[in-house]
């Protein structure tokens, strides 16, 4: 009996020893947001009689919130995924429609006010510079605004590579602690829920990096295309270049594309991000060449104060690569104003460029727009995507907050928790320890009285 | 359960989102703006974009008709001067006609007459900024030669506002003045030749020329004071378009900084309050108690 009594305030004290333990770690780590409060599974021990034989120790074990885990790295990979797109976003926005107000709109409009003005005084050298000044700022706006874009698209795609090896090495990582905490799960060891903590950390900056989801077993997918599977990381890598990067999965059999569309996090925000800045380039630089080839058409068509025609105001290159003022045009041959040669006062060729200002579908991709309000589209349609991806960051980001709230109220740790469950088990150990000591003095008693 | 971790990370982000709302509150403020990127608000941006243009035209169009109207103004002068020369001519050729004049009075008379017909010419050569404006499209040369001979052409130019309306800016002098041998100029060119040869019956001849090529610069004349006219219309409500469109654009896309002041003192307010939380609550920790 007394053997039996000893054996169950032993285990007594080991099973407070352990809560003790669980909640010293629990308040060591309150402030750690990667970590899950831990907690002691016991079980009660059967005695030979049916009588309680004591406590079990089964394990440690955290708190879990597999769905709201699961939600929140979702929210994670949208809240990175939209910072990255405005980040780039807003420099796109800063280029094209920059604080000076010195706009491609404005440039437009000053080149157009200048062909009217010319055409009151065709013969005029300061109205023919002035037209000349007008073009010269309208194609230097333009090329600044496309080579800015440019910086803007390939500064963050270069931000890419050094991604992708993080992806890599969190994944490797993943690997690696799905080995670990098998062993340990199987071995009953005491360190499983900080490898759990540990790979739900790495799942989540995944998720965050590149809107990676894992399942229960720590197996993580991209657009359903594997990138941990067990012990097993597959190698990312960047396939493509400029506006056609995308990422690739190296599997044994050769490699697999992820589909842009599927990317999520910063990784997906970025290529998204650089691939609607280069759409925003194109559209510009596209209604920038039908606006240049329009007024060329119209130039070319006149005569200049010398005689000569078919001059071309701007040079436009092939494609839709940014257009230049034509340095061989002067005040002599700008061709603008007349519309015969030997008549210095006509300027009804500058009253026809004028009207293009007026004049619908230049830009073909805009058939009941001028070319004012061809501009102002592609550039507010961007201003609707940037602000739809700032909305949703600001909505996701609020969302992952409540959603962290809540996971940290069922997994996160409370002080004042952890204090009175501490209180309660220094009880429960000094209750066990007097239980002890008690089984010993009865002990020592029976001894005496056995010994006299 | 309110976790630690929980509690705290709720107060940092409340006190986070109202920085952040106080941030673009004084944004606005400092800026006076409401809308200064299309992100802002991009269907006001468009609005806006569309009126500055509209502002830019009509601005243009008050700057440049205020120049047309200088130069419609010189025409009209000359067009006075070439009245003037006229009814001159005309006075001449009464008293040349009237069988009062010896031959002695006749050549004076031709003089006369002689610098009537420069004071006609030099109307014609009327210049506005190096343009002579009577040369049809030829603006660069005089048209009229010291004999009266034109060397412009028919043409004529014109400028179009952003309303659409055309205001013609030069004339084919020809037409209005005549030359050496037609029109005002011919008139008086045969005034000075009959009056050169005492021949009063010729001197007689020129007054109804003289009369038709009145009626004919009074009706040019006429015609530049409508465009005259119109340029000054235009000018007006340009000037009135340009205020108005920018007061337009300015609703669209100016901040209502009284509003934005009430807000910016509610916002203060709140991250007050929240920092206040945050302090009473570290007050209340079990820790605190046990200590």
């Amino acid at each position: 009996m007394s053997v039996s009594l000893s054996s169950i305030a032993l285990s007594g004290i080991q099973a407070a020893e352990a809560e003790i333990a669980a909640v010293q770690s629990n308040i060591a780590n309150a402030s750690n947001p990667n970590y899950s409060a831990e907690s002691v599974n016991l079980a009660a021990l059967p005695g030979p009689d049916g009588d309680g034989a004591g406590v079990q120790v089964l394990g440690t074990v955290n708190a879990q919130a597999p769905l709201l885990t699961q939600q929140i790295n979702q929210n994670q990979s949208s809240l990175n995924f939209n910072t990255a797109f405005t980040q780039v976003g807003q420099v796109a926005q800063n280029a094209i429609s920059p604080s000076s107000g010195n706009t491609l709109a404005t440039a437009l409009e000053n080149l157009f006010n200048s062909f009217t003005n010319l055409s009151a005084t065709p013969e005029d050298p300061a109205a023919r510079q002035a037209v000349i000044g007008a073009a010269g700022t309208f194609a230097q706006t333009a090329q600044q605004i496309s080579s800015q874009l440019n910086t803007a698209a390939s500064s963050e795609l270069s931000g890419l590579n050094p991604l992708v090896d993080q992806v890599n090495q969190d994944a490797s990582q993943i690997a690696q602690l799905n080995g670990e905490i098998t062993a340990a799960q199987t071995a009953n060891a005491g360190n499983a829920p900080a490898l759990l903590d540990q790979r739900d950390a790495l799942i989540n900056q995944l998720a965050g990096s590149i809107g990676a989801t894992a399942d229960a077993n720590g197996n993580v997918s991209v657009g359903g295309i594997p990138l941990v599977s067990g012990t097993t990381a597959l190698a990312l890598s960047t396939t493509g270049s400029g506006a056609s990067t995308t990422l690739q999965v190296s599997l044994a059999d050769g490699s697999i594309q992820i589909p842009v569309g599927e990317l999520g996090g910063t990784i997906g925000g970025m290529l998204a991000g650089a691939a609607s800045v280069n759409n925003i380039q194109s559209q510009l630089n596209s209604a920038v060449t039908s606006i240049a080839t329009a007024i060329n058409t119209q130039q070319q068509a006149g005569y200049g104060l010398d005689g000569s025609t078919n001059n071309a105001l701007f040079l436009i290159p092939g494609g839709d690569g940014p257009i230049a003022l034509n340095p061989a045009i002067t005040t002599q041959n700008l061709a603008a104003a007349s519309s015969a040669a030997g008549v210095p006062g006509d300027g009804s060729n500058a009253t026809a460029l004028a009207a293009i200002a007026n004049q619908a579908g230049v830009d073909g991709s805009f058939p009941g727009s001028t070319p004012g309000e061809a501009l102002t589209q592609i550039i507010s349609g961007f201003g609707v995507s940037l602000q739809s991806a700032l909305s949703a960051q600001t909505n996701t980001s609020a969302t992952l907050q409540s959603l962290q709230q809540l996971q940290s109220s069922i997994t996160g740790v409370s002080l004042n928790d952890q204090l009175t469950q501490l209180i309660q088990y220094q009880n429960a150990l000094e209750a066990a320890g007097r239980a002890l000591q008690t089984a010993n003095d009865m002990t020592s008693f029976l001894m005496q009285e056995i010994g006299q | 359960m309110i976790s630690d971790l929980s509690q705290s990370n709720f107060l940092a982000n409340a006190l986070n989102l109202v920085t952040s709302n106080l941030q673009q509150i004084q944004e606005q403020l400092a800026t006076g703006k409401r809308v200064s990127v299309p992100s802002d608000d991009p269907v006001a941006y468009a609005e806006a974009s569309a009126l500055n243009a509209e502002q830019s035209a009509a601005s243009n169009d008050s700057t440049l008709g205020s120049q047309i109207q200088g130069r419609l103004n010189t025409m009209d002068g000359a067009f006075t001067s070439a009245v003037n020369a006229i009814n001159s001519a005309i006075q001449t050729a009464t008293q040349g006609a009237s069988g009062t004049v010896n031959a002695s009075q006749m050549a004076t008379l031709a003089t006369q007459a002689q610098g009537t017909l420069q004071e006609l010419i030099a109307a014609g050569n009327q210049q506005y900024l190096n343009a002579y404006v009577f040369g049809g499209n030829q603006s660069l040369n005089a048209p009229f030669s010291g004999a009266g001979a034109y060397s412009g052409d028919t043409g004529s130019n014109s400028v179009t506002f952003s309303n659409g309306t055309a205001v013609q800016l030069s004339s084919d002098g020809q037409a209005i003045f005549g030359d050496n041998t037609s029109g005002a100029i011919g008139a008086i060119v045969n005034l000075v030749s009959a009056l050169q040869s005492g021949n009063e019956a010729a001197v007689s001849a020129t007054l109804p020329q003289l009369q038709t090529a009145l009626q004919q610069v009074a009706t040019a004349q006429a015609a530049l004071g409508n465009g005259l006219a119109m340029v000054n219309n235009i000018v007006n409500n340009a000037n009135s378009e340009v205020t108005s469109l920018t007061t337009a654009s300015g609703n669209l896309v100016d901040a209502d900084v009284a509003s934005l002041a009430a807000q910016e003192s509610e916002m203060q307010l709140q991250q007050q309050a929240l920092v206040s939380v945050e302090s009473d609550l570290a007050k209340e920790s079990l820790v605190d108690v046990l200590a």
